[in-house]
């Protein structure tokens, strides 16, 4: 086949494909007002109904997982999503537990029925009942790049967790990565401090940065992590500490979303000018002006 | 050529400009400009000629041109009944963007600004839409 055979069977294809790619809205465009409105007015008890309804299960699961520590088994398991396969690993939950937070079915394949947790609509976490019906707990982790080799954050916020957009989040908080237990990588680590950005300057900034992050998921290798930057502190001891740049120039993130679930597994490497997770996760290398810019809003000098 | 070229661009802008009517023969009169505009592209001297649609198939040429395919004869129509297959695996984005870069020869920029997205999402998008086409035209024995 060459490329006027196939320049010829585009010619030939469903005209069903030209009206979809012809009429295709962008999803923030989509709204009718006036049939919404419309909707919304003879449906609102019961929206209002729904949604108290599910907000109460959706704080019940979220707050349960959020008030447990997260105690993975390393057990890993692929689960079809979307066009995707996700790689999720297991959490150590009991049954009995679990029993009570078993939802709307996700997924069903030969030997396993996958569900949503009772009152969530991401994917972040799974239910599987097996063949002999017990019940495990599962959090994705990442997408298998053994075919095709990368993907984006974007595709991760928006396939797994939800989100559309900035307007999807509520907040964005940064700690200190605490891979140094010296008293002064301690002191270091206190200095930072905990901070969470609300406002919507810098919330638009971060999801434009982190949305086009190319990520290479487990599968992949360790693109060139060179050192690229380099950053001033102040310590009295500074010049006694291990990784000390890297301690003050790294920060685990945690983002809220509007949905209620929590993102908390990324990083942010200012050494490197890139994002990283446990288990060998890594991503392209950030441009310049996007270093910069989480700089700013994370107050990295 | 370059006339036509540029004819056939203002009748794609004016379809979708048009679009908002929900002319149910948009399409049909889409299709019959493009295939018009795409027998004489293939013409030796239009071929010689760069242009968004001749950069967009040098980019899916690594994907479906081989020398040893087996069935060298397979019918356009046959082929287009497969790429449709393959279509249908895709979600809407995807199909979309997929449709806007080999069907209407946008640019990624265009495609970028069309679907909301940046131009590096269309880019990694693409790759992976084009690496899987492959795998499922391979799985077909219509790429071996």
């Amino acid at each position: 086949m060459n490329v006027k055979k196939f320049s010829d069977a585009m010619s030939e294809l469903d005209t069903k494909y030209i009206d979809e790619a012809l009429n295709y809205k962008k999803k923030a465009k989509r709204r009718n007002w006036i049939k919404w409105g419309a909707m919304a007015a003879c449906l609102c008890f019961v929206v209002v109904g729904s949604i108290l309804f599910n907000l109460h299960n959706l704080t019940d699961f979220n707050a349960m997982i959020g008030k447990t520590s997260v105690d993975t088994v390393a057990i890993m398991t692929s689960v079809p999503v979307d066009e995707w396969t996700a790689w999720y690993q297991q959490i150590n939950l009991s049954e009995k537990e679990l029993e009570k937070y078993v939802g709307d079915e996700y997924l069903k394949t030969d030997s396993r029925t996958w569900y949503f947790p009772d009152g969530v609509n991401n994917l972040k976490y799974l239910i599987c009942k097996d063949a002999g019906d017990s019940l495990t707990l599962w959090m994705f982790i990442s997408f298998a790049t053994e075919e095709v080799k990368t993907y984006t954050y974007g595709d991760v916020l928006s396939i797994i967790y939800g989100v559309h957009g900035a307007d999807d989040i509520v907040s964005i908080t940064t700690s200190p990565f605490q891979a140094n237990n010296t008293d002064e990588g301690k002191a270091i680590q206190k200095k930072i401090g905990t901070h969470t950005y609300t406002d919507c300057e810098a919330i638009n900034m971060f999801y434009n940065i982190v949305k086009d992050v190319i990520c290479y998921g487990a599968d992949g290798e360790d693109p060139a992590n060179e050192t690229r930057f380099s950053y001033s502190f102040s310590t009295e001891n500074s010049d006694k500490l291990s990784s000390g740049e890297s301690t003050y120039g790294t920060r685990r993130i945690s983002i809220e979303f509007k949905n209620g679930t929590i993102l908390d597994s990324w990083k942010y490497s200012a050494l490197s000018g890139s994002f990283f997770e446990y288990g060998g996760i890594y991503t392209e290398p950030l441009e310049e002006n996007d270093v910069y810019a989480l700089n700013d809003i994370f107050g990295i000098k | 050529m370059l006339f036509l070229h540029c004819l056939y661009y203002l009748l794609i802008d004016l379809c979708l400009r048009l679009r908002g009517a929900g002319n149910p023969l948009l399409s049909h009169i889409v299709k019959i400009v493009r295939n018009i505009s795409l027998k004489i592209y293939w013409r030796k001297e239009a071929a010689k000629r760069s242009g968004h649609y001749k950069i967009a198939l040098e980019e899916i040429e690594g994907y479906i041109a081989d020398q040893k395919t087996v069935e060298d004869e397979i019918e356009a129509r046959e082929l287009a009944r497969i790429i449709g297959e393959f279509l249908d695996t895709l979600t809407l984005e995807n199909r979309v963007i997929f449709m806007r870069r080999y069907w209407f020869a946008d640019s990624y920029k265009d495609i970028a600004e069309f679907m909301g997205f940046s131009e590096k999402n269309i880019s990694v998008r693409l790759t992976r839409i084009r690496e899987k086409m492959k795998q499922y035209l391979i799985e077909r024995e219509v790429f071996v």
